[in-house]
C-alpha cells in the first residue's frame, strides 16, 4: 500500500478526463524534499486540475500521486497529513470564524493537539502581523488579510509539502509582496517543498528552483530555472556605446536606440556570430567611439513562458 | 530544512487513532457551532417565524380559534417539524456554502473520513436543530398552560424522541449528501419541508388522514415516532397509551426501521456523493 521513496511528490503518469476533455494527459513528475516546483501553464491548462489531484482533491483517471511516498489513492489520511494547500479561486478558510479559531481548526483537522497547535498558531498570526486582530472574523479582513490567514491556515499543521495555487492572484502590490516574502522564507529557511503556481512569473523566476510548463493537460517542459532560461537565450548580441554617433546611424539605421536618461546607446545585432560582433566592434573602435559592454541577451521567464505556450 | 517525518498515523497505536479520531470529530462539531453562532441573528428571526407559523395554521384549522386537543396532538409533530427544518436547511445549505467557498475541500485534506467529518456537521446541525425546537417548545408549553391544553410526560417518551432524531439526522445526512451532486436541491429541499410539515402530524395527526394518505404519511420521516410521542403524552378520553403500546401495534418497530434505513440510506449516499463528486472535481469553488 504505502511506498516510501525519496521524492517528496511523484506524480506518474497523472491523467484526467472529464468526459471528451482531456484536462491532464499522462504528467509525470518527481519532486525531490526542499525544492521550489512553478507549474505554469496558460489558463485552463490543467494546473489547478493537476495540483487538486496531488491533494487528492480530483480523483485521476489513471495515474498515481504520492505525497511524501503516501500514495494519495491507497494511503491518502498519511499522505494528506504531509501537504498544506492555498487552493486557486476559493476562501479556503471560514470567513465566519475568527482568524485564531481558523488556524485551531485547520489544525486540528491535521490530528494534532490544541497544545501542538497554540505556539505555532501564535507565531504565524504574528509573523504576518495579524496577532492583534486574532479574535476578529476573517469576514471583515481586507482580501490581502484574508490570503494571509489561508496561508496560515495551510502551514498551521507544520506540513513539509505546501501547494500554492495562485496564491498571489487578486492581492494588491503589498499584500502580493508580503506574500511572495513568506513564500521565499518557507523555501530558503524552512526547507519546505512547494509547488506553486502563479501568473505572475517574475515571482516564480525569482522563487522557483525548477519550472514545470503544462499546456492542453501535458508538461511540455520541465527544467531547473537556470537551465530553462539558459536554454531559451536569444542568439543575438547587444552592444552599449556611450553616445550616439555618426557611425550609429549610418552603419544600424533602425537597431540603435538611445538609452533616456544617460545618452547611452544600445545597438542591437541580428547575430549570435561572433564574427560579425567583432567587425561590429571594428567599426565602432575605428570610429572612436567607446563601447560599453557587450551583452547576450537573456530572456526573462516570461518571455519563455509566452514562447512556450504559443508552441514555439 | 523539513525533512518527510514519518506521519504521525502510522506510528499510533489503535487506541491513539481512535482517540485522534473522536478529537477531530470534536473539531469539527466544534467548528460547525461556532459557525452557526456566527449566524445566530438570523436564527432568531428564524424562531420567530417558526412559533408564527404554527400558531398562524393553528388559528386557520381552527376556523379562528384554537382547538386545545389539536395544540396538544399536534406539539410533537411540529416540534419534529422544526427540528428537521432547521437540521435539513443547516446541512443541506452548509454543504453548499462549503463547496462554493472553497472550506470543503480544505477540510478534506484530513486523515479523518469525510463521512465522519460530515457526521460531526450533522452532530453540530442536530444540537442546534434540537436547541431551537426546545425553545419553541418551552414557549408552546407556557403558551398551552394558558389555554388549557392538557399533554403528561413519562420518561418513556424519550424512546421515540430519540428515534425521531435519528431519523431526521439520516435524512440530513441523506440531503447533505446529495446537495453535493445535484443542482437543484435547494429547492428540491424546500418542498421536502413542506410536505414534512404537512403530513408528520405536525398540523393534522395522521389518524385523522384518509388511509391511503395515513399510508403515505408513514413513509415520511419523522412520522412513525410523532405518532408514538403524540401517544405517550397527549391524553385521549384522559388517558395516555405506554412504550409497550406503542411498540406493540408495529409503530415504534417500524419507526427504529425507518431510521435504521435512513441512517444507513445517508452514510451511503454521502460517501457515495463524495466519491463522485471527487471523480468529477466538483467539491470545490
Amino acid at each position: 500500500m504505502m511506498q516510501r521513496s525519496a521524492a517528496a511528490i511523484e506524480l506518474c503518469g497523472l491523467t484526467k478526463r472529464f468526459g471528451d476533455l482531456t484536462a491532464v494527459d499522462d504528467v509525470s513528475l518527481r519532486v525531490p524534499p526542499g525544492q521550489v516546483l512553478a507549474f505554469l501553464g496558460p489558463n485552463g491548462a490543467g494546473k489547478t486540475t493537476a495540483i487538486k489531484m496531488m491533494a487528492g482533491l480530483v480523483t485521476p483517471t489513471s495515474g498515481t500521486a504520492s505525497l511524501g511516498g503516501y500514495d494519495i489513492g491507497a494511503a491518502r489520511s498519511q499522505a494528506v497529513q504531509q501537504i498544506g494547500a492555498v487552493l486557486e479561486g476559493s476562501r479556503n478558510v471560514y470567513w465566519t470564524l475568527t482568524a485564531w479559531q481558523n488556524l485551531l481548526y485547520f489544525g486540528r483537522l491535521k490530528g494534532l493537539h490544541g497544545a501542538e497547535i497554540k505556539p505555532r498558531a501564535e507565531q504565524l498570526l504574528r509573523d504576518l502581523d495579524l496577532w492583534e486582530r486574532r479574535d476578529e472574523s476573517v469576514g471583515g479582513f481586507s482580501r490581502g488579510m484574508q490570503q494571509k490567514v489561508a496561508v496560515a491556515a495551510a502551514l498551521v499543521s507544520d506540513p513539509p509539502i505546501v501547494l500554492l495555487d495562485e496564491p498571489t492572484i487578486g492581492l494588491d502590490v503589498e499584500a502580493a509582496r508580503t506574500v511572495r516574502e513568506w513564500i521565499t522564507r518557507l523555501a530558503r529557511d524552512e526547507g519546505k517543498t512547494i509547488v506553486l503556481t502563479t501568473h505572475q512569473l517574475a515571482m516564480a523566476e525569482e522563487l522557483a528552483d525548477r519550472v514545470a510548463v503544462i499546456r492542453e493537460g501535458r508538461i511540455i517542459i520541465d527544467l531547473p530555472t537556470d537551465q530553462l532560461l539558459e536554454r531559451y537565450v536569444e542568439d543575438r548580441f547587444e552592444v552599449h556605446v556611450a553616445s550616439w554617433h555618426d557611425v550609429v546611424s549610418r552603419v544600424f539605421p533602425t537597431r540603435a536606440v538611445e538609452q533616456p536618461g544617460n545618452g547611452h546607446v544600445t545597438i542591437q545585432l541580428p547575430t549570435n556570430d561572433q564574427d560579425d560582433l567583432h567587425k561590429v566592434l571594428d567599426v565602432l573602435y575605428e570610429d572612436s567611439l567607446p563601447v560599453i559592454g557587450v551583452n547576450r541577451i537573456r530572456p526573462s521567464l516570461e518571455d519563455v513562458f509566452v514562447q512556450l505556450v504559443k508552441g514555439e | 530544512m523539513t525533512t518527510l517525518a514519518p506521519p504521525q498515523a502510522e506510528l499510533a497505536s489503535a487506541a491513539e487513532r481512535a482517540g485522534a479520531g473522536l478529537r477531530m470529530l470534536g473539531n469539527e462539531i466544534a467548528k460547525a457551532l461556532q459557525v452557526m453562532w456566527a449566524h445566530k441573528t438570523p436564527l432568531v428571526l428564524e424562531l420567530f417565524m417558526a412559533s408564527a407559523t404554527y400558531w398562524a395554521l393553528m388559528l386557520f384549522i381552527g376556523g379562528g380559534r384554537f382547538v386545545t386537543e389539536l395544540l396538544g396532538m399536534t406539539l410533537a409533530g411540529y416540534l419534529a417539524y422544526v427540528v428537521s427544518y432547521f437540521a435539513l436547511l443547516r446541512i443541506v445549505s452548509g454543504v453548499l456554502e462549503e463547496m462554493f467557498t472553497g472550506t470543503l475541500e480544505q477540510s478534506l485534506l484530513s486523515p479523518l473520513r469525510p463521512w465522519v467529518q460530515s457526521v460531526g456537521r450533522l452532530i453540530g446541525s442536530m444540537i442546534e436543530s434540537v436547541a431551537v425546537a426546545a425553545a419553541v417548545g418551552a414557549a408552546f408549553l407556557g403558551a398551552f398552560a394558558g389555554l388549557g391544553v392538557e399533554l403528561t410526560f413519562q420518561w418513556s417518551v424519550l424512546v421515540p424522541i430519540l428515534v425521531t432524531l435519528a431519523d431526521v439526522a439520516g435524512f440530513a445526512m441523506l440531503l447533505g449528501g446529495l446537495a453535493l451532486v445535484v443542482n437543484s436541491i435547494g429547492a428540491i429541499v424546500h418542498v421536502i419541508q413542506g410536505f414534512l410539515m404537512f403530513l408528520n402530524g405536525a398540523l393534522i395527526p395522521i389518524f385523522a388522514f384518509p388511509g391511503w394518505l395515513e399510508l403515505v404519511a408513514k413513509l415520511v420521516p419523522t412520522t412513525l415516532g410523532v405518532d408514538a410521542i403524540r401517544r405517550l403524552t397527549a391524553p385521549v378520553d384522559g388517558t395516555v397509551e405506554s412504550l409497550g403500546d406503542v411498540w406493540a401495534d408495529g409503530t415504534l418497530p417500524w419507526a427504529l426501521v425507518h431510521a435504521a434505513i435512513l441512517l444507513v440510506l445517508g452514510w451511503a449516499i454521502y460517501q457515495a456523493a463524495i466519491r463522485r463528486g471527487l471523480r468529477d472535481g466538483r467539491l470545490g469553488a
